[in-house]
């Protein structure tokens, strides 16, 4: 029971810092309980919708569809958050130090990821029960879909886990050897849940079945830990002093971006973005491939379908990629915030480096998500210049306002490495989305009225999102030179 | 070149530094004895512009730290207690860094970082990402990144945390060359020994207030004590 002593620790010190901050910010929790309660609503209205009016033809989504999504998620999410936890910070020394099997601190810590997820799962699940069952909403919760839910985010939280680990050792050819043995767990249950399209009671059943291989997973991994540990908080020897990646005017803004990205590229943040926007990206044409050109779908949804699936990655990307590290940007300096606090720079130099550091990733949204599909689908090229501009508001939108809510939070528990946490992490992914959906909705109005109207509205939105960025920078910079350290 | 004029700071309902008057002298290294939390760290971080008094002032060479902070920290080197660093950066990168955040070019930063690393002992370390440093090398490279541009003056917290014999011998020559050469250091130290040879005047601090200050056989004298770790403990008490 030893590992229950690391979580029990784990799960108070993390409630603690929670606790602090929501009392700190009252508001904040109110807020979190109504978009909480706003989006479960918004999932069972939408799930309402397509029960009445139907899906496009060759959409097929069945529970099973649902609940590989579910596993898929959480298993980034797990992934991201073991890294963080018990991959990353320098205090698991203490932990791995004491005499106890290194499989009692990767459960201890697995055990907290599962306690604070299972608990936004569980709030979901009752509100849609309060909702169903006395809103009055006409979607059946079967209870296998339920037990199921939790079956899929114990699976995925543990099946990340475990490749956060093994993606963690030493060499490349380890991480591959890590990876590739883990990878059958993924395909058994995409085999299991999608491909062999099970009845309710079938994916279930399938769950039970897998869910105590994933979590061995973790036992498994936890064998490799502290190679893990070791690699990641290790350093590599550089014999050259390299150039910069990005040239720019201002020295001091061009050595502290350089500064920004090496970091990253080096933390291989930048190699899970990269590959964040990938999959995205690679998705949306996917989703392509099965439905076929807009001709093929349903009248409703032929004009808007696909230009819509577009703007709604290039959402999840811009929120992921952009606006939650310009959320971190400053809390994840840490104890070393000393370093440029106690220098001749100023705190504009110091944000303007951190946006634009961010913002290298908005190109490759550009590149990666936002053209490929409508240029592979053939449309007109006022479409697809006006898709790039609303795309490129999107990015520098969710850019200000994850640098606006850094700026005046920062939280630098070293524990989440500077994120925010979760309840403050799940209103700023809802307020972006409120957010940008009228950077979106303002231009579209206009383009479905006129295209070339509607594209310089788009491009005017750009613009103001982009000086929204300017503007948030400075707020931001003047709460640094004002921030005690 | 350290001066504070009833300088105070709070820490919620906690008082660390009370309507404190100091006055540090150009060329001269001064030392903070105290204990654990007595707020000399609190102190120098108000010199480094790192924290703003709640009342009172602090001036560095004349400039006031609250509204002339970029031109305070452009006269002064740094080692906080805690040095963390740029992990993923090598050391070499580091320094560099902070070269061109102090405004001078590459062709001038080199010689003054070969120097500075040859004056603490840093070769191969350069190379590494500051990940793989062990604390004494985490210490060493925060000591070259306080000095290396030849900083008017030093603030530097604890700064033998961490450091073999050897080299607290190498700081200590170190500095009494910096002084002898105009510099001013503000040094503070849990090590009695360190400022009893070093120390041109010391500071005891103790809940917040200054507690003794003057060379340190006033300090003595003024304790009743026969050396200055005797005199530490008969200021703050044994408790």
């Amino acid at each position: 029971m030893r590992f229950y002593a690391v979580y029990a620790a784990d799960v108070l010190e993390a409630a603690r810092a929670l606790a602090a901050r929501a009392k700190r910010r009252k508001s904040g929790l109110l807020w979190f309980a109504l978009l909480f309660a706003g989006s479960v609503w918004l999932v069972l209205r939408l799930a309402e919708l397509a029960l009445a009016v139907g899906l496009p033809p060759n959409l097929e989504i069945t529970p099973g569809t649902l609940l590989f999504l579910t596993f898929f998620v959480m298993l980034a999410k797990g992934a991201v958050d073991a890294y963080h936890r018990a991959i990353r910070p320098e205090a698991l020394v203490f932990l791995l130090a004491q005499p106890m099997p290194r499989g009692s601190v990767a459960l201890g810590k697995f055990f907290t990821i599962l306690w604070f997820n299972l608990a936004f799962v569980a709030g979901a699940l009752g509100l849609a029960v309060v909702f169903v069952g006395v809103g009055g909403m006409h979607v059946p919760i079967p209870a296998a879909f339920a037990a199921s839910l939790v079956l899929a985010v114990i699976a995925g939280l543990a099946s990340g886990f475990a490749l956060a680990v093994l993606g963690s050792l030493g060499t490349w050819r380890r991480k591959a050897v890590g990876l590739g043995a883990y990878a059958p767990v993924i395909g058994v249950v995409y085999a299991l849940l999608d491909a062999a399209n099970p009845t309710m009671e079938g994916a279930f059943l399938a769950l039970v079945a897998v869910t105590p291989f994933a979590l061995l997973g973790v036992v498994a991994s936890a064998r490799f830990l502290l190679e893990a540990w070791n690699n990641q908080t290790s350093g590599r020897r550089r014999t050259k002093l390299s150039r910069p990646y990005l040239r720019l005017p201002d020295p001091k803004l061009e050595a502290l971006v350089d500064a920004e990205l090496k970091t990253m590229v080096r933390k291989r943040q930048f190699l899970l973005s990269w590959a964040t926007i990938g999959i995205l990206g690679t998705a949306a044409l996917v989703m392509y491939a099965i439905l076929g050109p807009a001709s093929l779908l349903p009248r409703r949804y032929a004009d808007l379908f696909y230009p819509l699936v577009v703007v709604a990655v290039a959402y999840v990307a811009a929120a992921t990629q952009l606006a939650v590290p310009a959320m971190a940007a400053l809390g994840k300096e840490l104890d070393r915030l000393w370093i440029l606090k106690s220098h001749p720079v100023a705190g504009t130099t110091v944000y303007r480096a951190k946006a634009a550091a961010i913002l290298v990733l908005a190109p490759v949204i550009l590149a990666v998500i936002v053209l490929p599909l409508p240029l592979v689908a053939g449309f007109p090229w006022i479409t697809i210049a006006f898709l790039a501009a609303v795309s490129l508001a999107v990015c520098f939108g969710l850019l200000a306002l994850g640098l606006w809510v850094g700026g005046r939070h920062p939280n630098f528990d070293p524990n989440t490495q500077g994120l925010p946490d979760s309840i403050e992490m799940y209103n700023v992914f809802l307020a972006a989305l409120v957010f940008a959906f009228v950077l979106v909705s303002v231009p579209t109005g206009v383009y479905r009225l006129n295209h070339v109207l509607g594209l310089l509205a788009a491009i005017l939105v750009a613009d103001l999102a982009a000086l929204a960025v300017v503007v948030t920078t400075g707020g931001a910079a003047h709460r640094y030179e004002r921030l005690d350290s | 070149m350290f001066r504070a004029s009833q300088l105070t700071k709070r820490y919620g309902d906690v008082t660390a530094v009370d309507a404190v008057d100091l006055e540090v002298r150009a060329g001269e290294i001064f030392g903070l004895l105290g204990s654990n939390g007595a707020g000399k760290t609190t102190m120098m971080k108000v010199f480094m512009t790192l924290l703003r008094p709640d009342r009172g002032a602090a001036f560095v060479d004349g400039l006031d730290v609250t509204h002339d902070s970029l031109a305070v920290r452009a006269l002064l080197g740094y080692v906080p207690e805690n040095p963390a660093l740029y992990e993923k950066l090598t050391g070499l990168e580091f320094l560099h860094l902070l070269a061109t955040l102090r405004g001078i070019p590459p062709d001038g930063a080199t010689p003054l970082i070969d120097d500075a690393a040859k004056r603490f002992r840093l070769d191969r370390e350069l190379e590494l990402e500051m990940d793989a440093y062990s604390r004494g090398m985490r210490q060493k490279m925060a000591l070259a990144a306080a000095t290396f541009h030849r900083p008017k003056g030093l603030v530097l917290d604890e700064p033998t945390n961490g450091l073999d014999p050897r080299f607290t011998k190498i700081l200590k020559a170190y500095l009494k060359e910096f002084a002898a050469n105009g510099g001013t250091v503000l040094i503070s130290t849990h090590i009695t020994d360190v400022a009893e040879a070093i120390c041109d005047r010391v500071a005891v601090v103790h809940d917040g207030h200054v507690a003794a200050l003057g060379t340190v056989e006033a300090v003595q004298a003024q304790a009743g004590a026969s050396n200055l770790e005797d005199a530490f403990v008969a200021l703050v008490g044994d408790a």
